[in-house]
């Protein structure tokens, strides 16, 4: 917009400089008119510069007070420049725009009868245009924010999806792990021992069979009875598969503590204190999320050779702190990943805190449940 | 109110800061009474004319004429002008200006063409003026000629041998400024032009001594607190000025000519402009030391380049461009012409100029305030 | 309690920096409120955003129920702030700087005068009214900055740091004072680095961290965010068997255990029955030597919250 603008400018004040040069080819041409040009020149540009609306207003009302002067004093034709800075000038309202309309068109009565039909011409090619291009220009700024909504939309749903998607990737392995390693024991534990005593027993009342009808009896009613306790056994465990939602918690924190040990790059240590089953599911999620984002920061950024994860319970907070001995930085800038731990924080009543003095510290506080 | 409380405090604290009230009081004063005893004789009222010598080429067609230059040329050699006829091989120019002749001059049937000497204005504007006499009393005599010859002849006869051709160039002496009533001038605009230093350390002093926090939680609007400053400081300011020109005009006896209050006025938009220009500074740049770095120097390159210690003529080039810099140049130039020839037109100008760079530093200010949260 | 102050959602950045980051807080009438933090957490700034002398970035300030930056005038009015560093013309006498400055709030004429008088009484500098601050030792000169702040009588009273640098006496008169005013019905503001001080005269306590609020109430709900255990510590001589039993029979008690000569006895920390257990030993014949409680302080709430130490 800025630009159709100067261009309109600069097009006109070339007519002028032309026609002008024209009107008095034998003449000496007067400094000051080319003083005048040369002002009008460096305020319009120096409009472009400033941001505020009140500088660009300053210099449009004074590049009309020159306008105004030049054409009083020496040159008539400089008020084919006014339109423009009175459009200017105005508010961007209808109101706004219809009484530039009738200042330019009241402007046209005021001048000098030749002058009029250029003076006309000009002015309203300009308004049109300027009104053109504030709409459009408005348009295309609105259609921008929107688009920028959209953007800023779709990456934090796409972030939160892939999120999701790793949380449950992970808990699925996690559980399924936890089950298999569960089922394993308990059946090696409490079934196989039950199988195996049954088989013995077994065994014995095939040998004894033909020699001792009812001592085999006996045995084989052992076996089945302890087959049966098998049996039952295998029907509990299986009820009982379900780990603990705590142990998943602070499993998970030290499978994720382990990987991070075993690429290598850094050394890595969980440590726990306080009364840790405090701690709902719903903080777990929090806490695991947060380390894992803090661990990623700390991996890009600070160059650190070891990172601490700390859970502490206290009495009326839970404090998770990851922690690197890396470089830190002086002045923390909040980037998506900080926002995004401290909406969940906040999703849970709790605050985050990072700190770069002494490396990167990220320390998640939660209240204990919401009280 | 709140107002007047920052302007009376700022007054106060002005007169009871010592240094300040030296500087500004004992600093001109002393000043004038060393440069203008020290330098009386460059600032002597009276101008000796030296020797005056024509050289001329001279092509007549008519007898009638080169009698007439003839005797133009004795009349004005008993008043002690020489006149010379170039010879061939003299180079006119070489001679005007190493200065062995005044000026050149050419007589034909188109008249006379002068080349004075920019080195001794004073002579070859004698001359000019005695070779315009001539001229025009020529012209007569030929117009005379022609409608009746015995009158003509009369008249050029007459010209000729008229001696008042000297008395028809010189002017009548006019009142020059000696050398204590130009330092007057030079100190008193100098020292109001000082005020940007204090004007400078306004808001600096507030923000070093950590009282602009008090004054920005007080209920008063930054407009209050910088309008208060302001008359504050042009106040005692002006004060220091009236009194070094008090002091001149009644120890000194320095001449301030027949236009006192418009002086006056004159010196207080110059205290006006400095104290705006330092406000300027002093919110442009907001380093204390930089700000004070920048307003001594410009100090004083204005105060030397002004003529404040001695007076500067006849510059050319980049000089005069850094001499019309400086405020004090003008202010100067129209306080003299003012004071020695009543040229009032002059210093109106030089008021206005004042109050309008004043203003444009003043919006400056404005604007940085108004951006800046704290001063 | 009705609030003098309520901050809501408070934000402050310079540049790519966050300085005070969407802080709420509400500041009710009558209270000492204290702002704990380390250099740079964020304390000043948010007390000068409160004096208007910094405009928020995001979120509005209340005082009275009125909004500091829409209704600037009043809020100023109601304001009265001790900055950090000594705010006072060395040029002018103790009289002239406080008559000075309660002049820019509108008072004139006898008022003034009564005022200027009474704030300079009321710091102790009533015999000193034509003496310039130059010949004042650092105490004076610290009362001359507090006695500038309240002549107008402000309704709150921010002290930033007002007891840096000086002499115990002149510090005890200092605390005094604000307890005085605090009497008078001022709300006051006060944010040190000595956590001593903080934890002796304020009603209500605020954490600052980066621009955060980590925790707020008072000094007894800051110090059980960490813990609602305290730990006694009884020294006695080592003869005669102790029935530890009888101790943890008394209310509040949870464990006690015995370590040579020492008895540690857990105790929750709002149950004072230090006097139960002193009474208990006596009566089963145990010699005394020494007791010693372990609660948690500030300092402590602190370094647990933050991980730094506030002097950092």
């Amino acid at each position: 917009m800025d630009r159709w603008t100067i261009g309109n400018k600069a097009t006109v004040l070339g007519y002028i400089m032309i026609a002008s040069f024209l009107a008095h080819l034998a003449s000496e041409v007067n400094p000051w008119l080319i003083l005048i040009y040369l002002l009008y020149v460096a305020l319009n540009i120096s409009l472009l510069i400033f941001k505020k609306p009140q500088f660009k207003r300053l210099l449009s009302a004074l590049s009309l007070v020159l306008v105004a002067a030049g054409a009083v004093f020496w040159e008539p034709l400089l008020w084919l420049l006014l339109p423009m800075n009175i459009c200017e000038l105005l508010p961007s309202s209808t109101i706004g725009k219809g009484l530039g309309i009738v200042l330019i068109g009241a402007g046209g009565f005021l001048l000098p009868l030749e002058l009029v039909p250029v003076y006309l011409l000009s002015g309203l090619l300009s308004y049109l245009l300027f009104t053109c291009s504030s709409m459009l220009s408005e348009k295309i700024r609105s259609l921008e924010g929107e688009r920028e909504r959209l953007r800023a939309d779709l990456q934090r749903l796409s972030r939160s999806l892939s999120e999701n998607n790793e949380y449950i990737r992970q808990s699925e392995y996690t559980i399924k792990l936890e089950e298999r390693n569960r089922l394993s024991q308990q059946i090696h534990d409490d079934v196989g021992h039950a199988v195996a005593g049954a088989l013995i027993q077994m065994g014995a009342a095939r040998m004894m069979l033909a020699t001792d009808q009812e001592k085999a009896n006996e045995l084989l009613g052992n076996a089945i009875a302890i087959s049966k306790e098998g049996l039952e056994r295998i029907r509990l465990t299986l009820k009982e598969v379900k780990p603990r939602p705590e142990e998943l918690g602070i499993n998970r924190l030290r499978l994720f503590v382990d990987e991070l040990s075993a690429k290598g790059t850094v050394a890595a240590t969980l440590t726990f204190e306080g009364d840790i089953d405090a701690v709902t599911p719903i903080q777990w999620k929090i806490i695991q999320q947060n380390a894992t984002e803090a661990v990623t920061n700390s991996l890009k950024y600070a160059k650190a050779t070891a990172i601490s994860i700390e859970v502490r319970v206290l009495n009326k907070f839970i404090k998770a702190v990851v922690e690197d001995n890396g470089v830190g930085t002086a002045k923390v800038v909040k980037g998506l990943g900080i926002l995004g731990m401290e909406e969940r924080a906040a999703s849970a009543g709790g605050t985050v805190i990072v700190d770069g003095t002494k490396g990167f510290r990220v320390t998640t506080l939660l209240p204990h449940r919401n009280e | 109110m709140a107002i007047w409380r920052i302007a009376l405090k700022e007054i106060l604290s002005s007169v009871r800061n010592r240094q300040t009230f030296l500087f500004m009081l004992a600093l001109p004063i002393i000043l004038m009474l060393i440069l203008g005893a020290g330098l009386s004789n460059a600032f002597s009222s009276k101008h000796s004319v030296g020797e005056v010598r024509l050289l001329y080429q001279a092509t007549f067609s008519e007898n009638d004429m080169s009698a007439y230059w003839d005797s133009f040329t004795k009349a004005i050699g008993k008043e002690g002008v020489e006149v010379v006829p170039i010879r061939p091989g003299m180079d006119w120019r070489q001679e005007v200006s190493s200065g062995r002749y005044t000026a050149y001059a050419t007589i034909d049937k188109e008249g006379i063409a002068f080349f004075g000497s920019s080195k001794n204005t004073v002579e070859s504007g004698i001359l000019q003026g005695m070779l315009v006499a001539f001229a025009d009393r020529y012209a007569l005599g030929t117009a005379a000629f022609q409608a009746s010859p015995g009158v003509g002849t009369n008249i050029l006869k007459h010209a000729a041998e008229s001696k008042d051709f000297i008395q028809e160039t010189t002017l009548a002496a006019v009142r020059k400024p000696g050398s204590i009533d130009y330092y007057a001038v030079s100190m008193t605009t100098m020292i109001a032009l000082f005020s940007i230093i204090s004007a400078n350390y306004l808001f600096g002093a507030e923000r070093a001594r950590k009282t602009a926090i008090r004054l920005m939680a007080a209920p008063i609007s930054k407009g209050e607190i910088l309008v208060g400053k302001m008359i504050g400081n042009v106040f005692i300011n002006t004060l220091c000025v009236l009194v070094v020109v008090l002091f001149s005009k009644f120890v000194y006896h320095a001449y301030w000519g027949n236009h006192f209050w418009l002086v006056l006025l004159a010196l207080l938009t110059e205290v006006l402009l400095a104290v705006s220009l330092g406000l300027g500074i002093g919110f442009l740049l907001t380093k204390q030391e930089g700000s004070y770095m920048v307003v001594m120097i410009f100090l004083q390159c204005a105060s030397f380049f002004g003529g404040a210690y001695f007076p500067i003529e006849n510059t050319e080039g980049i000089l005069t461009l850094l001499t019309n810099l400086s405020p004090l140049r003008w202010i100067n130039t129209a306080l003299l012409e003012l004071i020695y020839m009543d040229n009032i037109a002059a210093v109106w100008k030089v008021i206005g100029l004042n109050l309008g760079i004043a203003a444009v530093f003043l919006v400056l200010t404005v604007i940085s305030i108004r951006r800046r949260e704290a001063f | 309690m009705s609030h003098v102050l309520e901050i809501r959602n408070l934000t402050k950045k310079f540049g790519d920096f966050i300085a005070v980051d969407n802080m709420t807080l509400n500041i009710g009438e009558g209270e000492i409120f204290g702002f704990l933090g380390a250099n740079g957490a964020g304390k000043s700034t948010t007390i000068n955003m409160i004096a208007s002398l910094l405009r928020p970035t995001k979120g509005e300030i209340v005082l009275l129920g009125k909004n500091i930056v829409k209704d600037s005038k009043f809020a100023k009015m109601n304001t009265g702030i001790v900055p950090q560093e000594l705010a006072i013309y060395e040029d002018m006498t103790a009289y002239e700087n406080v008559s000075f400055f309660a002049g820019l709030y509108g008072l004139r004429g006898a008022m003034l005068r009564e005022r200027t008088e009474e704030a300079l009484a009321f710091v102790g500098l009533g015999d000193k009214h034509q003496s310039f601050p130059k010949n004042f030792s650092g105490g004076m000169k610290r009362r001359l900055n507090i006695a500038c702040a309240i002549a107008h009588l402000p309704k709150l009273i921010i002290m930033d740091e007002p007891t840096v640098g000086i002499d115990p006496q002149s510090r005890n008169y200092i605390l005094q004072s604000v307890r005085k005013l605090n009497e008078m019905g001022c709300t006051i503001i006060y944010t040190s680095h000595y956590m001593e001080e903080v934890e002796e005269i304020c009603t209500r306590i605020a954490i600052v961290d980066h621009g955060k609020i980590i925790a707020e109430g008072t000094k007894e709900q800051l110090t059980s965010i960490i813990t609602d255990t305290k730990e006694i510590w009884i020294g006695f001589r080592a003869d005669g068997a102790i029935s530890i039993e009888s101790l943890q029979g008394i209310a509040g008690v949870t464990a006690v255990r015995q370590e040579e000569n020492t008895l540690k006895i857990v105790s929750k920390s709002e149950v004072n029955n230090l006097n139960r257990i002193i009474q208990q030993l006596i009566k089963d014949q145990v010699e005394i030597r020494s007791v010693e409680e372990q609660a948690p302080n500030l300092e402590s709430v602190f370094l647990t919250l933050t991980g730094r130490n506030l002097r950092d």
